[in-house]
This record gives structure tokens, sequence and C-alpha cells, in this order.
């Protein structure tokens, strides 16, 4: 299964989109927490394909 | 007149400023009955504490089985949701319902949960995670850092999770969790426990990658009889 690259997750989540909540307090991570946060994601394996949904008529 | 409570709401009649102490149309000690009998009314239909009248709201509430305690809505693009004091000692037994959150950007990934952040070893457990194409993932959680509950999709969200945290706040026992999960295309279950028989107050959810974005965190009471 593929796993996720440091590049890709740059990609997906860049600096400043990515917060911490708790309770109703929702605080956009530091660059330093962000990095962290990146670093603790990159190896981790990629969400499986899943198969389209068939439509039902 | 006597009071029609609760049968129906009263409609008494207010005396005046210069309505006389012996009036007729607006008898003193009318006023004084009808308040009389209408606290009366009231204080029944509320009932004593530990009532036994069926009929009373003491006694209905005593024996509701589901007591509402929280709900938490769940931010934009985040990688974790702490919602703190979700149990205490008022039940044993808890409800969790979350529902309508979704990946923010690549779906798949797994929803977890913790008992608090830092609680991040023995969790214990195992299930099944079936994709409605038929394909079937087995989970164990041997000391693990998390339970997982479900598979998190793209927007729109199908999402949802039911689980039964028992004993989370009793020293007297592990917490235990019961979980089914279903999104668009899988269905979870999953049992499994935070072996540390310690007081546990707070829920932590994440994902197994990314971020999650949108829905609701409730927690409800079971009755402890």
């Amino acid at each position: 299964m593929a796993e996720w690259t440091r590049q890709e997750l740059e990609e997906l989540y860049p600096d400043g989109t990515v917060s911490v909540q708790v309770d109703d307090t929702v605080t956009v991570m530091s660059t330093e927490e962000w990095s962290a946060w990146i670093d603790s994601q990159v190896g981790t394996e990629k969400p499986e394909e899943f198969p389209e949904q068939p439509e039902v008529n | 007149m006597a009071t029609n409570f609760p049968g129906s709401l009263d409609s008494f009649t207010n005396p005046s400023a210069s309505d006389a102490m012996d009036s007729v149309t607006v008898p003193h000690a009318d006023q004084h009955a009808n308040l009389n009998d209408a606290v009366e009314a009231l204080q029944a239909k509320v009932g004593v504490d530990g009532s036994a009248v069926t009929s009373s709201l003491d006694y209905k509430v005593a024996q509701q089985g589901l007591t509402f305690i929280k709900s938490q809505a769940i931010g934009s693009g985040v990688s974790s949701v702490t919602m703190t004091n979700a149990f205490d000692g008022t039940f044993d037994d808890y409800r969790v319902i979350v529902s309508g959150t979704y990946a923010s950007t690549a779906g798949g990934q797994t929803l977890r949960m913790r008992f608090g952040s830092g609680n991040s070893t023995e969790y214990w457990g195992g299930g099944q995670a079936v994709l409605y194409s038929g394909t079937v993932n087995t989970w164990s959680f041997y000391n693990a850092a998390q339970l997982d509950l479900a598979y998190l999709d793209t927007q729109p969200s199908r999402l949802s999770v039911a689980f039964d945290v028992i004993t989370p706040y009793l020293t007297t026992s592990a917490t235990s969790v019961h979980s089914n999960g279903t999104g668009l295309l899988s269905g979870v279950w999953v049992n499994g426990m935070y072996a540390p028989v310690e007081r546990v107050t707070d829920l932590y959810f994440f994902t197994s990658s990314g971020t999650i974005t949108g829905g609701t965190i409730r927690v409800y009471g079971y009755n402890n009889g």
C-alpha cells in the first residue's frame, strides 16, 4: 500500500491550515507544531482506494 | 374558583389597587384560596424528592433512560478534537454519538479516539471493517495508542459512529468501549478497552492521517437505575 510523502502532505495541508480543537477553542498550529504534525504522518499508509458505489435505479 | 391545574392552565382575576379588602367582585379570601390551591397542584405535579407517584415529574425524570450531557461542534480542518469533562461521577455508563464529520481532503482515513490526548497507551480490542464491496479488514488493538472507530468519507459525509463507554469514572474497573460506525462504503464494529483502572473524563478524536471538518459529538448518560 502507498505511503504519504512529506511533499504530498505539505501540498494537502499547507502551513496555517491545520488546527487543534479543545472544546469550543480552535487554535491554528504554529509552524513548528505543523512541521512536527507533518513529520508524524510521513510514511503512514494512504487511504484505501474505495470502489465507486454502483448506481441503484 | 379552584385551580384547574394540571388539567388546564388557570386564568385568575388579579386584584387592582382600588379593590377593597371586602370586595364582592374580587373576594380577598378567594385570592388566597386560589393561590394556595394552585401551589399545591404544582407541588403535586413536581413531586417530592424520590417520589413514587408515577404522574409526578420527579418520578418521570428518575425513570428516564438517557440524559443528554453535552455536545460539541467540530471545527474546520482540525487535526484533533478534545471534548473535556464528558464523563463524571453522575453516571456509570455513557453513550457517545459522532455524526456529520468528514475528511477535509483525502477520504478513507480512520477516525480514532482516546480518553484524553495524553492517554496514548493501553488500548486493547478488536473489530472488523467491512467494505461494502466485500473486503473484510480485521482490526486488532494490542496495547495500542488508540481505538479506531470508522472510515471517514470526503464531503458530503455519511459518517456516524455510536459507541457506549462503560465505567469511565469508576476506579474499580477499566473503561470499555463498544462501537459501531458506518460511512459511505464501509461498516465497522469495534469492542475494546482502555485498560488502566483509573478515572477518565475527556474524549479525544483524531485521524490516521489528515484532518477532519464539521459534524457534532454528543454525549449522553445512562440512568444507573
